[in-house]
């Protein structure tokens, strides 16, 4: 390949001009719709994680076996559904989403955890402690939705 | 350089590949982004189907751009995606373009 294209065989310094304009704004636009579906996606992940953790936090002690099968099975239904309609739908990813969520998602099932840790110790059910730490697992995945990538 | 030592035309830095406005708008579009679905990039730069695979074919010939090809459902899907070599050449490409037009 040679870097020196003749002048009459390639367009005008003007029309490359305007096409890098173009293809920025179709770019931009695809960036952006890549993110929004991103955005929506991880939010989505993210209440399902929180509620889950509240869900096991006060439902599953009350050792009501159909209703702790339904809500596990509501949870993985939600997860699963929610993954193959972003797969279906997304025309494009973001710059660094698949690392962005993969550690988002990797924090909030760490702090998961956790808190589960944390209920088997302290054996305490009060909603001041248990729904802001439901948020607080929510939060990784809400970021790495939220944040762009330049490169 | 040029044979008097001094810096080579900027010119001569533009890359051929990139010289096409429609490939530029290709490369320009797919920067943004890890990935996206041909049919996207088609409805973002404004061409027709015939006219973005010719030119999807000759960037990926220049290893610029790469393509995956799967299934959604029964619908067969292509995504493509700028390589770090097709990224370093509109790095390249772009700043041989500011460094013509400096001082307009």
């Amino acid at each position: 390949m040679t870097n020196a294209p003749s002048p009459e065989s390639h367009p005008s310094l003007d029309e490359q001009l305007r096409a890098a304009e173009a293809g920025d704004s179709g770019g931009a636009r695809i960036a952006r719709s890549a993110g929004l579906a991103g955005a929506r996606y991880a939010a989505i992940m993210a209440t399902l994680v929180a509620l889950y953790l509240l869900v096991v936090v006060y439902i599953y002690p009350r050792d009501i076996l159909w209703l702790n099968i339904v809500a596990t099975a509501v949870f993985v239904a939600g997860m699963l559904g929610t993954c193959v309609t972003y797969g279906r739908r997304r025309s494009a990813s973001g710059l660094g989403w698949s690392r962005r969520y993969s550690v988002g998602f990797a924090l909030s099932a760490l702090t998961f955890g956790l808190g589960m840790a944390l209920l088997d110790l302290m054996d305490s059910r009060t909603a001041w402690l248990w729904i802001p730490y439901a948020a607080v697992t929510a939060l990784p995945l809400l970021a790495a939705g939220l944040m762009r990538s330049d490169r | 350089m040029s044979p008097d030592g001094a810096p080579a035309h900027p010119r001569l830095q533009l890359d051929e590949y990139l010289s096409l406005p429609v490939r530029l708008s290709i490369v320009a579009a797919l920067a943004r982004v890890d990935d996206a679905e041909f049919a996207a990039v088609r409805d973002a730069i404004e061409v027709s189907d015939p006219v973005l695979s010719k030119q999807v074919g000759i960037l990926e010939g220049a290893s610029y751009v790469s393509t995956r090809k799967g299934y959604v459902g029964k619908r067969p899907r292509t995504w493509l995606s700028l390589t770090d070599e097709g990224r370093a050449a509109l790095r390249r490409h772009l700043t041989a373009l500011h460094t013509l037009i400096d001082g307009l």
